[in-house]
Order: C-alpha cells, then structure tokens, then sequence
C-alpha cells in the first residue's frame, strides 16, 4: 500500500505547484468562474441580419478530438477547444506542427466517443468502485485527526478537519462530461459562429458499423447515452426520446452505413424481425439526415448497386470499421438504395423509415475538421501522419490503409441565420446538403406551376419558396398530370474547382418494385447531351499529377436552371436528389505525393471530382 | 436547495483541490494492484448495485424490471472477473489504449487545476497586448462589384473587362450596375463587410486584393474564385486592437486556453523531476540494422 501512498503524494504535491501558481493572483472569496452561455465570446460587430431566403452555413458535425479515446491512443491531442478554435479560423498545433483552415467554418460539433468520457465521474462516485477506498474512507474519516493527517500530508494544511457532506452527491462533481458541454457553450458566438453540443454513440456489432451522432439543439444532457447502455438503434432512441421528452430538443445522424456491412438500412430490425410501423415512424421521428460522406468513404451509392451510374466510384469504402475484412454486403449499406426500400416498406408500414435528408461529416480523429484536399495534414494523429509511408503504405495499424481516408465531409444548412436555433431547425427541417469537403452551395426547389425561365428573375429564391418546395419538403400531389419542376442552384466553393454538371438523382418505386435513374440536368460549356442515353460527355481533366495542380480553364463557376420529370407517374412513389460534380481536381493523396515527388499510391485516384448532394425532395402519391 | 454554506463551499478552491486529490487516487487505483478487494473474492457492493440502479433509471426513466436488473448484474460480475483476470495476467502493461488513457485522465486534472485561476484586469490587458492578431476586429469593405464570368468571354475576357471599366468610370454613380456584367448569385453591393465575410463568399485570393484598393474609382479586373470583378470601393474601415472590455470574454478564453497548455506542461515537467530518466542508446535505431549488415 505504501507505494501507493507515495505516488498519491508525488502526483499530488506536482498538481499543489499547479494548484498554487493558478491562485496565486486571485482572492479566495472571488466567485467561480461564470460558465452561462451568455457570457460567451461576445462580438464587437453588430449581429447580421437574418435573411428569410436563407444563407448556405458550412460546418462539421462529426469530429473526434483527443478526449476521443481511440484518436488519443493515436497521439492526437487536441481538445475540444482546439476543435472549435481551428473551426473559427485559428491556428492550432496538430502531430506538433500548426494548422489553421483556408476558409473557416460557420459551425462544429465535437462528436467525441462517449463510451469513455463517463470514467472520471465513476471514479468520483462514492458509491462506485472506489467508494470504500483508504482515501475515501479517510477523506471521511468521522474521526478529525485522520481527515486532518490525511490533508495534512498532502496539503499542508489543516483547514478541513470535519466530514464534507457534498463529497457523497456526486452531482458537485465537475464530470469530464460537463466539462464537455462547458467548452461547446463557451464557444457559441450567436451570428458568427455555432457550436453544438453533440456524442458519437459508438455501437459496431461485429466490426458492422450502426454509429450515430446525437446532436442537441442547444443545453446538453446530464448525461450522455453509451454502447456500453446498449447497442441497439432502438434503445438509443429511446434515451432521445426521454430527453426531449424533458425539453432537450436532440437528433440522431447515422453514418457509415457503406461499412455496416448492410445492417444500417435493413429491412430487419436487430432481433432480425421484419420492421413495423412504430419503428418506421420512431426512426424518422429521431433521426431526419444520413450523412453521406466522410474520411471513410461515401454512403450515395456503390458501381455494384448503380453500374449505370459513371460517377458512383467515387471514395468507396470496403472495409468493416477499424478492421481489414471486406464488407460482404451492398446491399442495406447505401442510401440511394435506401431510398427506394423505405419507399417500398412505405407501401406495406404507411410510413418510409428511410426518408433521410443529407448531410456529411468528416469522422477525424485528428479534433480538426481539415477538409481541404490541399491544406490537409491526415486525419488520425500517428495513423496518417508520416507523408512518406501514408503515400507507400497498403496496410496500417488500424486495419485499412491510410491512403484510402478521403478529406471530405462537410454539412451545408441553408438557414436564416447563424443561430444555434436557426441552424437546427433547419437541420430538422432537411433544408440541407452534404458535400466531399469543399464549399459548394447548392440548393433545390420543386413545384408544379414554376415558370419557364424563372431564375432569370431576381428574385427567384422567394417565388421558389412561394410556389414549391425547397429540399428536404413534400411535394403534394398535382391537380394536372405534368411533372414537377426542379430549380437548382450551384455556386462553386470560391477557393476550389469549377462546376461540372448538376445532376438530378430519381428513385422511383410502384408496385413493390424501384427503380433508379441519373438526369444531366445543367452542365458547363457547350457540350451536347448523348441523344440515346441523355448522358452529357466528361468535362476532362486539367490536372498535372506530378505537380498536383489544375487549372480552372474548363467548367463553370455557377450552374443554374430548371428541369421537368417529363417521365412522371403520378402513381409511383418517389425521391428526387441532386448531385453537383466539380472538375477534376488532385486528391489529397496526389498533393502529398507531389510535395514528397513520389508518384500517388496506385490503391486511390489521383484525381476526383468533388461533389455535393442534397437533400431529397419527395412525392408521395395520393391514396 | 443549496444552503449558503454548501454554495460557499462548492466555490472554496480548496474544496475543488481535494476533490482532484480523489480524482488522482482513483486514477492511481486503476494501476495499482493493491485494490480493496481480496484475491478470487468479489463482492457487488450495496453502493455499487445503488449506483447500477440509479444511471439504469436515469437513462430510461424508468427503473429495471427484474430481468433487466438480473442482467445487470450478471454483466458486472463478468466484468469484474475478466478485468481481474486482465491485470493479473499484466494485461495492463505495454498496453498502448490504457497507457494512453491514464496519461490523459492526469491530463484532466490539470486542466482542471488550470480552470481555477481567476486573472485579474491586468494580466488580461496584458495578453490582450501581447497577442494583438487573435483580437484585432477585422477590416471591413464597402464596395460595389461587377462580375464577368471567363466562361463567357473567353479570350476576350481581359478586353471586355476593359471597355467595360471605361463605362463605369464614365457613367460614376449614375451607372447602373443590376444590368451590367454577367449574372452570379453574389450581392453587388456589400455595407461593412467584415474581411473573414470576404472571404467566405469571394475566396482568399480577392480577399487579399481588395485591401489595396484606391477608394472612390472603379478598379480592376479583381480576380476570385469565380472569375473577374470590376470593384468600386468606397470605404475600407481598417482593423483595429480594441480595448479590453470590448473583447473581454475572448481574452479570457484565449487566456484560459494558454493556462491550460502552460498547466499541462508544468504538471510534466514537476512530475519528471522526480524520475531519473536513462535511455539506454538515444541513436535513431537505423544505425543498428546497417552496422548488422
């Protein structure tokens, strides 16, 4: 026992220097700091505006920071604060170099693992594991010259010499957790700057990966729910269920359904029983957006299940999460599928459990959200830190090959204003799109009576809003027989490629059956869409591997217009997305490769097209 | 609910320290062998089970029904036997996840430690001085800007740029800019927009153009992530250091943030002092596998 003595004593008599420096300049009877969200970061700007036609905000909401107990074991050790503070623009020290983000983001949320961040308060817990501990026993020692010998010793102090009562509610107990939130409300500046308290709940049965993020509108939980409390969906929309049930406004976001190895949009629930309505309805109730993208690979749609589709290879992930086995099955891992599976259970439930908006996240555990393919330094601490082997390596540590991490995952919100409750309701609303890693702004709208030539208006945005619906909305059925009309609008990312094509992704379902269709719809230049198949010829490619640069030369820095389904059934169900494709431009792999003037690994594209989707639009016809 | 007495002392420093004393010791116990708990004895005690209940009924809002509940303590006896059998077979050692999260639960707490320092007025100024750029308020623009998109002109793009620069001089105020140039989904005129606005609507290389702009002509070709713009700009508000108590709770988050790096890094350096530390050959290993050649 005595050795364990000594080290309370050398770590505590390490942690008294601390302790007495921190006060040296403050009076004893100051209060403690004030931690209320109003007191946060204040601006000496005036707050802009809100816009009621909305603005696109960019943001994370699936990142690990160090307190993530996988990214610390890789050495990264950043914080939350460092999380939020390069999301705000600044610089902050990442594998000991600086890092700072070309363009900031508009909001973050740190999603760390919480299966671990709960340890500390166990511990403290008097009725835990340590509760009969010598230590506890003498801190509570009724006996005063014990507790007094005790502190004596550590502090060299007599002060306490009686029992304290508040050490047996471990309420007083600052919890990692708390401390967690803490960081999140200091963080939130209303008009500049959005931070969301959010946790990465952590179930994998057998490496297939059902992860969530939960994400809450604004005050966090007393505590946060873990795999550990179980691994079923189910049971962890119930605890969302509770808490707002108790006011606390929260969502759920899936993600990395491409590596649940077909478990993530199952027509089974996990006991394996066909799923009901209850559950339909309990799942969209709890969980409004996928994400579709982040550093392990893209959820939209495999080459297996859409082979029509010439740009579905695009980031594909094959390996179930932190391991080297091959997913075995497609098939329930993608959400396009999904899309029409949910909308043939629709036909038998009455409600589709797969009615998700888009979003997209990057799942780095590096604790910043570095998603510039050019200004990316890895994404998992020691994992992908060393350029050199990251460029020749086919294996790593934790199963698949650094290499085949993409750069990507960001979430746009197209919102009034950046607010905490404007940004979530519109997360709720799915007025949102996902994209690789770049600042595409993209939006879409559908109506049956749009006019022709609309958005040469300026002031399409509000006749969109008043005549249709924007993405993520229902489209009611037609009093005509005619089509809906589709409004998009992309806009590059200012420090990126050009535009290639705007797309319009068609998943159509009518007796038990779907089917999926890809529509060119607005593309640059004056190439000329195939007459047979509609298919609009590649745009090329400008990139120079050796030197990971490309030119804007080709492409267009804004696509606009309008398309019409003039193959509309007004009896099929149906989920309308849009894609937007950049021109190629290098993958972060290739800028790397070229600093180090090594060709790219063979294993990944040396150059992609990067994208964004929305979130669909659906029609649902009448009974 | 709190009596004053307990709001009192829930705010004593002294308290917070003996709590992270508590906190050091069970991070401690988890290394240690020497745990209360004797050899091929377990014992689920009455506060633990009262704890099991407790986070079980708190997370469902309901509390356990009996298979649950069995089930519950099934698990933690399972738990307890294998993380016994772990340490006894040294699972603990060498092992890079729970090395790692020891190191980070010592971390907490100084973090913890560092939180407790109050600055005064004065020590704020003073880092507000000595880190002027993390609090400068940004420049901001007022400017009118026309777009031409490459796309459109092609080669002609420099020359069309030109003559339409003319125009816009010419014409001064009276022009009216909604019908010239080319269309793109960016405003044409920005009141005060504040340089990290710029920026995210027109990418950096505009961004750093525009701050050398003459007023009160237009100028150009701008170029940006888009294409070319002609810009008239018309007020640059420069960037200024504010005073403290325009930017004091940023202050004191920075200042925190540079406690809490500063208190990380002390706690080591007192820790160390009480380890001889040898490494055994601090050449890189490279030379070892070349000499065995």
């Amino acid at each position: 026992m005595s050795g364990t003595k000594d080290r309370l004593i050398l770590v505590v008599s390490a942690i008294l220097v601390l302790f007495l420096s921190a006060c040296s300049t403050k009076n004893a009877e100051a209060p403690a700091p004030q931690q209320s969200q109003s007191q946060s970061m204040q601006s000496t700007q005036p707050r802009p505006a809100r816009n009621p036609l909305k603005n696109a905000y960019f943001g994370d909401l699936h990142l690990h920071s160090g307190y993530s107990m996988d990214a610390f074991a890789f050495g990264t050790r950043t914080t939350p604060e460092d999380s939020y503070r390069y999301a705000m623009g600044e610089s902050v020290d990442y594998m000991g170099k600086p890092q700072k983000r070309i363009a900031p983001l508009d909001f973050l949320a740190v999603t760390d693992h919480v299966e671990y961040l709960g340890v500390v308060r166990d511990a403290l817990d008097p009725n835990g594991p340590f509760g009969k501990t010598e230590w506890y026993t003498m801190m509570n020692s009724t006996d005063p010259a014990v507790s007094a010998t005790a502190f004596k010793k550590l502090i060299g102090s007599t002060v306490v010499n009686k029992p304290l009562p508040e050490f047996s509610d471990p309420k007083m107990l600052r919890s990692t957790w708390e401390k967690y939130e803490a960081i999140a409300d200091k963080y939130n500046a209303p008009g500049k700057f959005t931070s969301f308290i959010g946790f990465e709940w952590t179930s994998a049965p057998d490496f297939q990966n059902l992860h969530r993020c939960v994400i809450f509108a604004d005050k966090g939980p007393a505590m946060p729910y873990t795999a550990f409390d179980s691994l079923d969906p189910e049971d962890l929309w119930r605890y969302l269920e509770l808490q707002r049930k108790q006011g606390l406004d929260v969502i759920g976001i899936p993600h990395n359904g491409n590596a649940s190895n077909g478990l993530m949009f199952s027509a089974k629930d996990m006991s394996g029983k066909p799923l009901t309505r209850d559950y339909a309805e309990r799942r969209m109730a709890n969980e409004p957006l996928a994400e579709i993208i982040q550093a392990k690979g893209q959820s939209d749609t495999s080459p297996e299940l859409s082979p029509t589709d010439e740009f579905a290879n695009f980031e594909m992930w094959k390996y179930l999460i932190g391991t080297s086995i091959h997913a075995k099955s497609a098939t329930g891992s993608y959400i396009r599928q999904a899309y029409g599976v949910g909308q043939e259970l629709q036909a038998k439930l009455g409600i589709n459990p797969f009615k998700y908006g888009i979003e997209a996240g990057t799942d780095f555990h590096s604790g910043i959200t570095s998603t510039e393919a050019s200004n990316f330094p890895g994404s998992h601490g020691n994992q992908d830190n060393d350029p050199k082997t990251v460029i020749t390596a086919t294996t790593s540590v934790a199963g698949e090959p650094p290499t085949a991490l993409s750069s990507g995952g960001l979430t746009g919100v197209w919102a009034e204003e950046n607010t905490r409750e404007s940004l979530f309701a519109a997360l709720k609303r799915k007025e949102t799109f996902g994209t690789s890693g770049t600042r595409i702004k993209v939006r879409m709208f559908a109506g049956w009576s749009y006019l022709k030539d609309m958005t040469q208006q300026a002031d399409w945005v509000k006749a969109a809003y008043d005549g249709g619906v924007p993405m993520g909305g229902d489209l009611t059925p037609p009093a005509g027989g005619a089509g809906p009309t589709f409004v998009v609008h992309a806009l590059k990312d200012p420090n990126g490629g050009n535009l290639d094509r705007v797309q319009i992704i068609k998943i159509s379902t009518k007796n038990g059956k779907s089917q999926e269709k890809v529509y060119d719809v607005l593309w640059s230049g004056d190439r000329k869409a195939d007459a047979k198949t509609g298919k609009v010829p590649a745009i090329g490619n400008t990139v120079d591997v050796k030197s990971a640069t490309y030119t804007n030369s080709i492409g267009s820095p804004e696509l606009i217009g309008e398309w019409t389904d003039s193959s509309f059934d007004a009896k099929a169900n149906v989920t309308y997305y849009a894609r937007v494709l950049e021109i190629p431009t290098p993958r972060w792999s290739t800028y790397w490769a070229a600093k180090l003037n090594l060709p790219p690994n063979p294993g990944v594209a040396a150059s992609v097209q990067q994208r964004a989707w929305t979130s669909p639009i659906w029609y649902t016809p009448a009974k | 609910m709190m009596t004053n007495f307990l709001k009192k002392l829930v705010r004593e420093p002294l308290l917070h320290f003996l709590l992270l004393g508590a906190v050091i010791f069970a991070a401690y116990s988890l290394v240690s062998k020497h745990t209360s708990a004797e050899p091929g004895k377990i014992v689920v005690t009455q506060g633990q089970l009262a704890s099991m209940w407790e986070s079980f009924a708190q997370n469902r809002q309901r509390e356990p029904n009996r298979e649950e509940w069995e089930g519950l303590i099934r698990e933690r006896v399972r738990e307890e036997v294998y993380y016994r059998e772990a340490l006894a077979l040294g699972m603990d050692k060498d092992d890079l996840i729970i090395r790692r999260r020891l190191q980070q639960k010592l971390e907490f707490i100084s973090d913890d430690v560092a939180a407790q320092a109050q600055p005064s007025d004065d020590e704020l100024n003073a880092y507000l001085q000595a880190h002027p750029d993390l609090f400068r308020v940004e420049p901001r623009f007022t400017f009118r800007q026309v777009f031409l998109n490459p796309e459109k002109h092609g080669k002609n793009l420099a020359r069309d740029a030109e003559e339409l620069l003319a125009k816009l001089n010419r014409e001064g105020s009276k022009a009216d800019i909604s019908t010239l140039g080319d269309s793109i989904m960016l405003d044409k005129q920005f009141d005060r927009l504040p340089a990290s606005e710029v920026a995210k609507q027109f990418g950096e290389k505009f961004t750093t153009a525009l701050g050398g702009l003459p007023l009160g002509r237009w100028q150009g070709p701008v170029e940006s992530g888009y294409g070319a713009h002609l810009v008239l700009m018309s007020e640059i508000v420069p960037g200024s250091v504010p005073a403290l108590a325009e930017v004091r709770d940023a202050v004191r988050r920075e200042w925190d943030n540079a406690r809490r790096l500063e208190a990380n890094d002390k706690f080591y350096r007192e820790l160390l002092k009480h380890y001889t530390v040898t490494i055994e050959n601090p050449e890189p290993p490279k030379k070892t596998v070349a000499s065995s050649k």
